[in-house]
């Protein structure tokens, strides 16, 4: 009778254990990906870099000769393992983001497409960022901010 | 001088004092021996004078300040070898509790391995990545203009730069990188 009480509080011990290792092992398998596009102007109009973009000032500053960085929109699209999204760029431009899923670095695969001007491919690790510019866009260039989170 | 028995008593207090001369100390003395009212009397000075010398504060001697400091160093290693021996009561407890907590503390913290264990892998990971600092990399890129690629030096981010459109259009390149 003990030893068979000893037998269930064990039983009871190891599936517990293996509840608590497979929770995460599933939840961190939702293969999502949440893509953040900046949308940013450079220009010479101003010698202002706005707030948000504070964090990343100096990297630009170092890049680009602009002396103005102004967030134009950000867009949030998030993916599964080979879905893929449109946006559309504020010129008008369509940029077409598809996810395709960890490479054998456990990076994130991105395929870019920019309105037939740029198709790309890169990889991302969790909070990378990537810089796509050069379209011009009122009186400066634009420049997307792409930071990947998973 | 001569002094009856109520004369006496009134010595008692002189007595008490020791102000009195020898002839009325012999009388006194005498005196008090058959008069339970003087030693009455006597015995309550007594008591009280005791109780007076007793609530008296004791002036230390000129000794008790020359040897101040040995005996504050001496106090001072007493309590730190307490401390030591305190310390050393707590190990002691320490290793008594250890054979009742031992099992349970193993089995709680395996579990919390468990648990943490693919979360950690998923940090170590990306710890290696963001220590290198290899944000992106591009595998192919494909362009009707010209590209060019920038790795930044301090945070080695990756820029994509695509010069404006030539005249006439121009073929689609693609580079595999």
């Amino acid at each position: 009778m003990h030893g068979n009480l000893n037998l269930a509080v064990k039983m009871v011990f190891v599936l517990i254990c293996v509840v608590f290792v497979s929770v995460p092992v599933v939840l961190s398998n939702n293969n999502e990906v949440s893509i953040n596009i900046t949308a940013i102007m450079a220009s010479h109009e101003t010698d202002s870099i706005d707030s948000d973009l504070m964090p990343i000032a100096d990297e630009f500053k170092t890049l680009f000769s602009y002396s103005s960085y102004k967030k134009i929109k950000k867009y949030t699209v998030v993916l599964k393992e080979n879905q893929s999204d449109r946006i559309v760029l504020p010129q008008e431009q369509d940029l077409v983001v598809d996810y395709k899923g960890l490479d054998e670095k456990d990076n994130i695969a991105i395929h870019v497409s920019m309105g037939g001007v740029l198709n790309t491919d890169f990889t991302l690790i969790d909070g990378g960022h990537i810089l796509i510019g050069g379209p011009e866009y009122e009186d400066g260039v634009l420049v997307l901010l792409f930071e990947a989170k998973f | 001088m001569k002094h009856n028995n109520k004369n006496l008593c009134s010595l008692v207090q002189a007595y008490f004092d020791g102000q009195i001369n020898q002839d009325d100390l012999i009388r006194f003395k005498a005196h008090l021996k058959h008069c339970p009212n003087c030693q009455n009397i006597l015995r309550k000075l007594n008591s009280v004078s005791d109780f007076v010398k007793s609530t008296q504060e004791s002036v230390p001697d000129k000794a008790f300040f020359d040897t101040i400091w040995e005996r504050v160093e001496d106090k001072l290693v007493q309590e730190r070898l307490s401390v030591f021996g305190m310390m050393q009561g707590w190990i002691d407890n320490i290793f008594y509790y250890v054979r009742f907590f031992l099992k349970p503390a193993l089995a709680v913290c395996f579990i919390f391995l468990l648990i943490m264990l693919p979360h950690l892998e998923k940090r170590v990971k990306d710890g290696v990545h963001v220590a290198l600092r290899v944000e992106s990399e591009i595998k192919r890129i494909e362009s009707k203009t010209n590209v060019m690629i920038v790795k930044t030096k301090p945070k080695r981010w990756t820029v994509i730069w695509v010069m404006p459109p030539q005249r006439g259009g121009g073929k689609s390149k693609c580079m595999e990188i």
